[in-house]
């Protein structure tokens, strides 16, 4: 079973290195939008202190939108699922292809946003508040966003339906993390008690997530 | 008598016809009953005057566009356990009466907030999330539209629908957070005077003519969903040729 894990995220990590520009993409694209905004709405840093925590998370669900789309396009056409669908380890494949997507897509976001956030005039204790929140809460959003791109991988419209499903799903966790950083409410609860908050939603989406691309896999084919 | 016999589409499709006449029925009588009682009988509220009268549409509405969320959810579930055809077909039927609901409740609402708060649309918890409920609906049918096998579908959407199920009371309560840190209490749903025993009775009726209609739609939908899916199947020509 390890071992099997450990197969798929070096294949994971393979096919990355060998199509890099797959990989560079999304984090392109985030640092893309993060400049836009400013330029869009107002480059007066009072009122951009105030949008940054929602600008970070808007940029980085964008990023994700474009990505999950080629997730599983590539190994079901090549019939790799078809391969793994019949194996008793695709529990094991699941779970590495959300870790490598994961890995691959949000933690070059998660190292790029502190520099983001600084040219935003943000002061220091917040960007290590939203670099930790992020780094323990985009495993929630991108968990929603691998289980709905399980589900509609093979589809036509696919590009269109994915982000109107997701939309409403990741409500909860948008509000919750830019309500933390909003500048009223920021004292309402300690920073701890929202990290718990946040781990604990990461951990039951997780969960969700490997059951329903599971069997949404071993079903495709 | 055993209760499962019943998941059968065969029998389903037999007695069907019979408790939409039932329901339907049953709904219409409400209705005209309901609209006396709101639009005649009630008294005119001392604060809201008149135009409180269209709550006797929009809270049904409401109501309904929540249970039918619930109810979808829970017929997914029941089918992705026992993998019975007929769940999936009654929760993909309750999707598009419970989009109706949420989009009159959103529609009533907002003709309501104008002369009572002055503005169309505010970003109060109940509004928001009710939007939300909506969207869900909108994903959920968009995405059995774009699938071709039905049975594929039926199985995505069983999960979406559970998803959203477990997410509808989280998005409440999350968006209640928010709005309260927000804007505060400036606005809130009781209107400030205490409800009529005959506003109360009307809503009830109303409530129970807009479940009884929901009911007899939702069937009746389902039924033409199973004659679509059986249509190979022996015993749906053989009754449809016997009643022509």
């Amino acid at each position: 079973m390890y071992k099997v894990f450990l197969f798929s995220v070096k294949r994971e990590l393979l096919i990355t290195y060998r199509s890099l520009n797959d990989f560079l993409m999304p984090f392109s694209f985030f640092l893309l939008l993060s400049i836009f905004f400013p330029i869009i709405i107002t480059t007066d840093s009072l009122v951009l202190m105030k949008i940054a925590h929602g600008i970070l998370w808007i940029a980085y669900l964008f990023s994700c939108f474009l990505s999950i789309n080629r997730l599983f396009d590539e190994d079901y056409h090549s019939g790799f699922f078809e391969l793994v669908s019949k194996s008793k380890f695709l529990i094991a494949f699941v779970i590495g292809k959300l870790f490598c997507g994961w890995l691959l897509i949000t933690l070059p976001i998660i190292i790029v946003s502190p520099i983001t956030l600084y040219i935003y005039g943000i002061n220091e204790t917040n960007i290590v508040l939203l670099f930790f929140s992020m780094l323990i809460g985009t495993p929630i959003i991108f968990n929603i966003c691998f289980m709905v791109a399980s589900l509609t991988f093979n589809l036509k419209a696919s590009a269109i339906l994915a982000p109107v499903l997701i939309f409403p799903l990741i409500i909860p966790v948008l509000i919750l993390v830019t309500s933390f950083f909003g500048e009223d409410s920021f004292h309402s609860m300690h920073p701890f008690d929202f990290f718990k908050l946040l781990f604990l939603l990461s951990i039951i989406t997780t969960l969700f997530t490997i059951f329903v691309s599971y069997n949404s896999i071993k079903n495709s084919s | 008598m055993n209760i499962w016999k019943f998941s059968s589409p065969f029998l389903f499709y037999k007695y069907s016809s019979k408790l939409v006449t039932i329901f339907g029925s049953l709904s219409l009588i409400l209705f005209i009953i309901g609209a006396y009682f709101s639009l005649y009988i009630s008294p005119v509220d001392s604060q809201q005057g008149e135009v409180y009268r269209i709550i006797f549409i929009h809270v049904p509405s409401a109501w309904m566009s929540m249970l039918i969320y619930l109810v979808m959810g829970f017929w997914s579930f029941i089918g992705l356990i026992f993998n019975t055809r007929l769940s999936f077909i009654l929760s993909h039927a309750s999707a598009k009466t419970g989009a109706i609901m949420c989009f009159i409740a959103l529609v009533t609402g907002s003709i309501w907030g104008k002369p009572t708060w002055g503005t169309w649309w505010v970003w109060d918890a109940r509004l928001t999330s009710e939007l939300v409920l909506f969207f869900l609906y909108i994903g959920y049918i968009s995405l059995f539209k774009s699938i071709e096998s039905f049975k594929k579908a039926d199985q995505v959407c069983a999960y979406i629908a559970i998803f959203g199920t477990i997410n509808v009371p989280i998005i409440y309560f999350s968006v209640k957070w928010w709005a309260t840190l927000h804007q505060g209490a400036s606005l809130s749903f009781a209107g400030g005077s205490q409800i009529d025993s005959v506003m109360l009775t009307s809503l009830l009726i109303m409530t129970f003519a807009f479940w009884f209609y929901s009911i007899a739609v939702i069937l009746y939908r389902a039924k033409t969903i199973v004659i679509y899916r059986e249509s190979q199947k022996s015993w749906l020509k053989k009754d449809i040729l016997n009643a022509s």
